[in-house]
């Protein structure tokens, strides 16, 4: 099958690269693969996307060469720009006859708009060509898995010919079980919206449980367990900590949020979010009241910037919120991550008394607090007590509580965590 | 203004005056001379009982009470509050940063101090004790530091900047507390700023809410340093007592005691306008007022429209004898601006000794008050249209409204209430005027309108930042031209002292029983006092009971 991509993010390259690894000739317009270091950087990602390259299953280019798949990854804020992202497609398929063209949207969208694009393509007498609504589930950290291994293929579509196309087209990635479920499109884009709803919803409520624990002196780690051993809730997304962040997830959340917006009601979403922001700033809050506002010219170190683990993304990160906040403030922070420091340096590369840390013990020299942003693996069992001993003030807030309380006060840190530890 | 040459002809021609009616048959084409306009303002004066030889004689007067001089003097900010012995240098706080001579960028140095306060409270630098960002600020201040305030942040919120729409900006100036009451129970404290607004930091209405609020926050917090430092700004032209009340430096912005308290709105005493519509909205206003500064300083008198106001408030005054002027807004956005013309008009000219200390043997400043004028048909306009009472008016109109709205499923309704609200405008001055000459006359007595109400319509383009800010400057200069007319003081308020002191006397006998019977005081303030003293403390024996 020939397929072409259009975008060139994390999903764009996921999708390009393993369809390309499953036979199919794939082309994307790109000049280059994505390089080292970049926010869709996945070690192995990368190794297979240069695989495919080379064996010309992979082109990267800008010909609109006619395909059999056109595969719509990059976001689209309306339907008259999605409209003009597909027309080269649309122009170069119709001569293509007896074929069964498709055009996949994975990314989420207003709810309607993959059967407004069809309609679309109906008026302009290119009704042969079917839209289907595909929504990746990519995370990123795990994104070529994400799509080799599905938990689940959900398909938007009621063209029955387009459904079996898709089937065989996935049937490499849905051996072990058939995961695949067809609904309407709209369906599916409104399940896709309600997934990561649903997750931020659990976070948010996780969060202020942790509130509530912190007030009342009560270990929230001992809660989660209690409450994920119940079946009915599970162990999933049930940790507190200092805010959720992620380009796609986001942006899946505030297209939600627009679906339900109702102008005069607080809906529930909306405190999602709101509790959401302020963890991202709790961290802050917290160095605020142990210095007891006396904050202006001390010096924070920041453990991890990237939204989570495995990552170079930084968009949404609680890292971004409590630079922001203690550069407003005139505190020097000194940042440490493994891979997205140099996102950050992007985005904020240049500001006065932001300093990017070679390592994890040169960011915490004399500083007045540690706070640990992102759970990488290498920061869990780190020798807590040489750390403590480079900080001029030994004050832990430990934003994903990876670390114990009570083994952090006897190697003689204030460690307050999301829930648990001291109360700050 | 009994010696001026242009008296005698001035009360000739207002014993002689015919009613409006008449006017207008004989010179029909006045409603379209009798205007004059300014800084976007244009002021109607044809429903007046004037003509062109008052108007002329007017102008006399205002020349022959050396109005010239000094309005030049207050606009150089010499020492026109002769009592207090200093100037009244309000212009001084809206003339453009690049035109600012030395003396006056101690302004745009306070400005910008504000802008940057405003810049953190709103962009949530600003924490509380806690550490979390405010939401709520509260305005404690009252008169001058209450009034201009509330009226300018409650007429331009449709103006308010998204950074300042997302603040709630409350406004508490009562000395009972009544205000507070209510806020202080759903407000958190540890999102909330106040604001302590007093030129003399001495305020006592002011300074006992702000006690309140102190001890309010201190029920969350009891590291007072930090309270002091998250929880409060002072504005004030006191520098040592909000240093002693315990602001910290940084939390204090300034203004000077060249600033009348009520024509402070200009300085940091706008501060709430700055955090609920932006500075930017600020500086706008600004500049309408100081483009009105300019129009008074140099239009000719009779084009003059802070003159104009002045002069035929000074005609129904003192040669008509009308003893009352309603301020009429038709906009539910200046639902404030009669409370603050009141104290603008009354607390400037409801004075009767004139600057040498002589006591007057005329009228000055009307008993003046308004209200929304489409409420107050269906409130006060009887007596208008029907009472015994003479009574002028100022109407006041913005020709164009919601034209940003036109994208709001109710917008053509809208746009139809608008039309409504000008067209009963219209008619009310029309009605006032003309009486019931302006329909078919009914002859039932009840029904009868006589008429003959003059009335002035102030009509702006739209009410912005800008055309309120010249609105306002328009009454201030037209309260100053008055003050010179009728050779008093508009800057001093020496009225409203004894009854502070008074009550500085009376407060300790009300707390102390016994000590009122005591007290050498008038029959009727004993009574009282006794009379509040039982009922207390049979609530408290009641009280002790439950």
């Amino acid at each position: 099958m020939k397929v072409r991509v259009l975008g060139s993010n994390l999903e764009a390259w996921t999708l390009a690269g393993a369809l390309a690894f499953t036979g199919c000739r794939v082309s994307l317009e790109a000049a280059q693969l994505p390089e080292e270091g970049s926010d869709v950087s996945e070690p192995d990602l990368l190794q297979l996307l240069e695989q495919q390259r080379d064996a010309g299953r992979l082109q990267l280019d800008d010909s609109e060469e006619a395909g059999d798949l056109l595969l719509v990854a990059c976001r689209h804020a309306s339907l008259e720009s999605l409209q003009m992202a597909v027309q080269g497609f649309v122009e170069n398929v119709s001569a293509n006859v007896g074929a069964q063209p498709l055009i996949a949207l994975v990314q989420s969208m207003a709810i309607g708009t993959t059967d407004q694009l069809q309609q679309w393509l109906d008026e302009q007498g290119a009704g042969h060509i079917r839209v289907i609504f595909w929504p990746a589930f990519i995370q990123s950290g795990r994104a070529l898995e994400s799509v080799t291994r599905p938990e689940r293929i959900l398909l938007g579509c009621e063209d029955e010919r387009a459904v079996q196309l898709m089937r065989r087209l996935l049937t490499p990635f849905n051996r072990s079980r058939d995961t695949l479920l067809v609904m309407s499109p709209k369906e599916a884009e409104l399940s896709k919206l309600a997934i990561n709803g649903m997750l931020a919803t659990r976070v948010s409520y996780m969060n202020e449980l942790a509130q509530l624990a912190a007030d009342k002196g009560i270990d929230i780690e001992r809660v989660r367990q209690g409450m994920g051993t119940d079946s009915r809730i599970g162990f999933q997304y049930l940790y507190p900590g200092c805010g959720f962040g992620g380009e796609a997830f986001l942006e899946t959340l505030s297209q939600l949020s627009r679906e339900l917006a109702h102008p005069n009601e607080a809906g529930l979403l909306s405190s999602v979010f709101a509790i959401n922001e302020q963890q991202k700033d709790l961290l802050f809050q917290k160095f605020w009241r142990y210095f007891k506002a006396d904050i202006r010219g001390r010096k924070v170190a920041i453990w991890g910037c990237a939204f989570k683990p495995n990552t170079s993304g930084i968009e949404g990160s609680p890292a971004l919120t409590l630079i922001r906040a203690l550069l407003a403030h005139e505190v020097e922070v000194h940042v440490y991550d493994p891979m997205a420091l140099s996102s950050l340096r992007r985005q904020l590369g240049g500001l006065d008394k932001l300093v990017f840390a070679p390592s994890a013990e040169a960011a915490v020299a004399q500083a007045d607090a540690l706070m640990l942003v992102t759970e990488w693996k290498e920061f869990w069992n780190r020798d807590m007590d040489d750390i403590r001993l480079r900080m001029r003030t030994p004050l832990l807030l430990d934003g994903r509580n990876i670390h114990d309380p009570g083994h952090m006060a006897e190697l003689g840190w204030v460690y307050s965590g999301i829930g648990r530890g001291v109360s700050i | 203004m009994k010696d001026c040459q242009a008296m005698p002809s001035l009360q000739r021609k207002a014993a002689g005056m015919p009613p409006l009616r008449e006017l207008f048959d004989t010179h029909p084409a006045r409603g379209t001379i009798f205007r004059a306009s300014g800084a976007g303002i244009t002021l109607d004066y044809s429903k007046q009982r004037v003509d062109a030889e008052v108007l002329q004689a007017l102008a006399q007067l205002a020349e022959q009470s050396g109005f010239e001089a000094e309005r030049a003097r207050l606009l150089a900010g010499e020492a026109v509050n002769k009592t207090e012995n200093r100037a009244a240098w309000h212009t001084a706080l809206r003339v453009p940063a690049d035109q600012q001579t030395a003396a006056q960028s101690c302004v745009e140095e306070q400005l910008q101090r504000m802008e940057a306060l405003v810049g953190k409270v709103q962009a949530g630098v600003w924490r509380g004790f806690s550490g979390k960002r405010i939401t709520d600020v509260v305005n404690l201040g009252v008169g001058g530091s209450d009034l201009g305030p509330l009226m300018v942040t409650h007429g331009l919120r449709e103006h308010a900047e998204p950074a300042g729409r997302a603040l709630n900006v409350h406004f508490a100036s009562t000395i009972d507390g009544s205000q507070l009451f209510d806020l202080l129970d759903r407000l958190n404290p540890e999102t909330t700023l106040f604001i302590i607004s007093s030129k003399s930091f001495t305020t006592i209405d002011t300074l006992s809410n702000a006690d309140t609020v102190r001890s309010w926050l201190a029920s969350h917090c009891n590291d007072e340093t930090l309270l002091l430092r998250c929880h409060f700004i002072g504005v004030s032209a006191a520098q040592d007592k909000m240093t002693a009340w315990g602001l910290p430096a940084e939390n204090q912005l300034y203004f000077w005691e060249w600033v009348g308290g009520r024509f402070s709105l200009w300085s940091t005493i706008g501060l709430p306008i700055a955090l609920a519509l932006g500075a930017s909205v600020f500086r706008q206003l600004l500049a309408g007022a100081h483009a009105m500064d300019e129009h008074f300083r140099t239009a000719p008198l009779l084009q003059n429209v802070p003159v104009m106001l002045a002069l035929l408030g000074v005609w129904n005054v003192n040669f008509l004898d009308i003893r009352a002027h309603a301020i009429l807004p038709y906009d539910g956005r200046l639902k404030y601006f009669p409370s603050y013309l009141e104290q603008l008009e009354m607390e400037s000219n409801g004075k009767s000794v004139n600057q040498a200390g002589e006591p007057l043997d005329y009228a000055t400043c009307p008993v003046l008050w308004g209200e929304i004028g489409a409420n107050a048909q269906h409130a006060f306009y009887q007596l208008l249209h029907q009472g015994t009472q003479a009574v002028a008016s100022d109407f006041i109109l913005a020709a164009c409204r919601y034209e940003a709205t036109a994208h709001i499923a109710y917008h053509e309704q809208l746009l139809a209430q608008h039309q409504l609200n000008i067209a009963n405008c219209l008619a009310q001055s029309r009605v006032l005027a003309f009486g019931d000459a302006a329909v078919a006359a009914d002859d039932t007595p009840w029904r009868r309108y006589p008429g003959n109400q003059p009335s002035s319509t102030l009509l702006l383009e739209r009410l912005d930042p800008r055309s309120l800010g010249a609105l306002i400057a328009a009454y201030e200069h037209k309260v100053f031209t008055q003050a010179v007319i009728w050779g008093i003081n508009p800057f001093d308020q020496w009225g409203v002292e004894l009854g502070k002191q008074v009550a500085l006397q009376l407060q300790p006998l009300l707390n102390n029983s016994g000590a009122a019977s005591a007290a050498k005081l008038d029959t009727s303030t004993r009574a009282l006092a006794l009379s509040i003293q039982q009922q207390q403390a049979s609530e408290q024996d009641n009280g002790g009971k439950a």
